[in-house]
């Protein structure tokens, strides 16, 4: 996949909507990933990942976030 | 009510008063709503004596608890009572769940015939209290003794002392054993102190129940965010006697008090019904709810029951049933342990097989929750895209959430069921609950499967070979607790007509399986033998194998 490619199709996705919208197509989005990922122990690495920027509190490395 | 019911719950001067202590009861029950009054039922047809005292003299006052579940109706009808329910209950299975405007998908709860109950009936609580009420009076050994409080408990090695607070006056009252049926507000459970731990979930919900005669279906519909009921959710459900439930969320901001007046209900029923429909308001409350649990369910010589022992959110319909399995699970043990006929070690084995039981209707109730209930932004966004995809993604439908509705448990391994040394496919695996079919009798009279099981241990044997059928007579008849066998197949005189035992159990012929006296599987064999047998029996009842009696 082509990273130009793949910013730039998700981009699209919101040419146009407002906050809201947006928001629920990316929703959307996500669920239909991980229907896509078919894996419930990725997803949850992932989404823990996805969390991990709020789940270390001030001072963390940017190691120890990639590591949550 | 009528008369003779009003005289059941009277209450009467208990003879302690008067100087005539009855000695130490094999049990009391404290509770009569459902679960307490299904235990004494239970008790007395094991053949123990019950006294069950219960602080009140009403049966209970709108209709609660509606949804009894298939297996709840399999136990009621074990104990004599479940053809009334059955006959009286709205009968459904078939749900509707709509998200603004769309029908997002529809649910059929049984869609294969050959059970004797459906998947569900809808029966508000007190008639299953009135006829539990009903049932205990028909039988021997149980005294219902109503405006009886416990005021004290205390327990030792040998027993159970209650302190008991009367219109006439305080008395004692001894117990080897008490069941806890008081429900979630539990005297019992307050009395000794036990923390009750879970989680609350901010929000209110009123339900109104509203008589009216209206041809909508026999179904149960719930709508997120309708038109008639912006950003909440709203539910839509059939009870006997042209009653209907509705439960409308109504958001952690309302007032209480506010919201149950008859000024602001009706406005919102008629913006759900229409302006045109007649009704009246039966009965509106507004609760909110919890999801928590005790940590242990069994107290040396005190055992909790039902809503005592875990609570629930409504959604599913897991609060009322699962107070039913408990009952299903501990009486027979109780009444084993009663007759010496098994270690007291047995009663822990309810702790574990009904821990989990509860605590997977916790999680499912818990996780229903939140997606009724969506808290914070990001998870009602959550909510709302898998809505949004439901109609035309089987993936997004698979997770909308309105309530997982009851179904029973598999029993962990508690060390009561014996693990499969066979490779099965399919069937009923042990811990699981029996699944009815249905039989014809020589007589060519229709039958159910479940009909012969329960009560007792027994052993569904699948077109045994005469000398295996003699075996097995021959090892049962010393043994303690022995087994009755129950002969199918497809000739006389209990036949498997339509196939469905054979394919529902899996069993091929010389096969078979023992039940326990709740009617769940403790073990199967594909080729029945005397000696597994009897060791599945004395580990089903936690018997030491080869010892004759134990001593409770």
């Amino acid at each position: 996949m082509n990273p130009d490619d793949a910013y730039a199709t998700l981009a699209a996705m919101h040419r146009g909507l407002d906050e809201q919208q947006s928001a629920l197509v990316t929703a959307r989005l996500v669920l239909l990933l991980a229907d896509a990922l078919g894996d419930a122990d990725r997803l949850a690495a992932l989404a823990a990942e996805a969390r991990a920027i709020f789940d270390t509190p001030g001072n963390a490395t940017d190691g120890e976030r990639r590591g949550a | 009510m009528r008369g003779d019911e009003r005289d059941r719950l009277a209450y009467r001067r208990p003879p302690e008063l008067d100087g005539k202590p009855a000695g130490r009861r094999p049990v009391v029950v404290v509770g009569g709503g459902p679960v307490g009054l299904t235990a004494a039922a239970d008790l007395a047809l094991h053949g123990v004596p019950v006294v069950l005292l219960d602080d009140d003299d009403t049966v209970s006052t709108g209709s609660r608890a509606i949804c009894w579940a298939k297996r709840s109706l399999e136990i009621f009808d074990r104990l004599g009572a479940g053809e009334r329910m059955l006959t009286k209950g709205v009968t459904w299975k078939i749900g509707k769940v709509f998200h603004r405007d769309d029908l997002v998908y529809r649910f059929d709860l049984l869609p294969e015939p050959g059970d004797k109950f459906p998947a569900f009936i809808n029966l508000q609580q007190f008639y299953v209290e009135q006829y539990m009420i009903d049932r205990d009076a028909e039988l021997p050994g149980v005294e219902l003794r109503w405006r009886n409080k416990v005021a004290a408990i205390r327990q030792d090695r040998d027993g159970v002392t209650l302190e008991i607070e009367t219109p006439d006056g305080r008395y004692a009252l001894e117990a080897e054993w008490v069941i806890a049926a008081d429900g979630a507000r539990s005297t019992i459970r307050r009395l000794m102190g036990l923390a009750f731990e879970g989680q609350v979930f901010e929000d209110r919900f009123l339900i109104a129940d509203v008589h009216m005669t209206a041809d909508f279906p026999v179904e149960r519909w719930f709508w997120f965010d309708p038109p008639f009921h912006r950003n909440q959710s709203a539910l839509l459900h059939k009870q006997p006697d042209d009653i209907w439930r509705i439960d409308l969320q109504l958001g952690w901001d309302a007032d209480p008090e506010e919201a149950k007046r008859p000024e602001h209900v009706i406005p919102r029923i008629k913006a759900m019904l229409g302006e045109h429909i007649d009704f009246e308001l039966d009965w509106v409350s507004v609760y909110t709810f919890q999801c928590r649990r005790l940590a242990r369910f069994r107290h040396d010589r005190i055992v909790f029951v039902g809503d005592s022992a875990h609570q629930v959110s409504p959604f599913g319909a897991r609060g009322g049933n699962s107070g039913i399995q408990d009952v299903d699970n501990l009486v027979w043990k109780l009444a084993l342990v009663l007759a010496g006929k098994a270690p007291p070690a047995l009663l822990d084995s309810y702790d574990a097989e009904r821990s989990l039981a509860n605590d997977e209707n916790i999680r499912h109730s818990t996780r229903s929750t939140e997606f009724i209930t969506p808290k914070g932004p990001g998870s009602r966004l959550l909510r709302d895209a898998v809505l949004s995809l439901a109609a035309t993604h089987d993936f997004a439908r698979a997770m909308v959430n309105s309530g997982r509705l009851s179904v029973p448990c598999v029993l962990p391994d508690s060390g009561l069921q014996t693990p499969d040394d066979a490779q099965w496919d399919g069937g009923i695996p042990p811990g699981a609950a029996m699944r009815d079919a249905p039989l014809r009798r020589t007589d060519g009279g229709d039958d159910w499967l479940l009909g012969h099981f329960g009560g007792d241990f027994a052993i569904l044997l699948y077109e045994p070979s005469e000398e295996s059928l003699r075996a097995l007579r021959l090892a049962l008849q010393s043994h303690p607790i022995g087994a009755r066998l129950v002969v199918i197949g497809t000739t006389a005189p209990l036949t498997d007509h339509q196939g469905l035992v054979r394919a529902r159990y899996a069993l091929p012929p010389g096969a078979g399986c023992l039940a326990r006296p709740d009617q769940h599987v403790a073990a199967r064999w594909q080729r029945v033998d005397a000696a597994a047998i009897l060791a599945a029996l004395d580990r089903a009842a936690c018997r030491p194998a080869g010892r004759v009696e134990v001593a409770a």
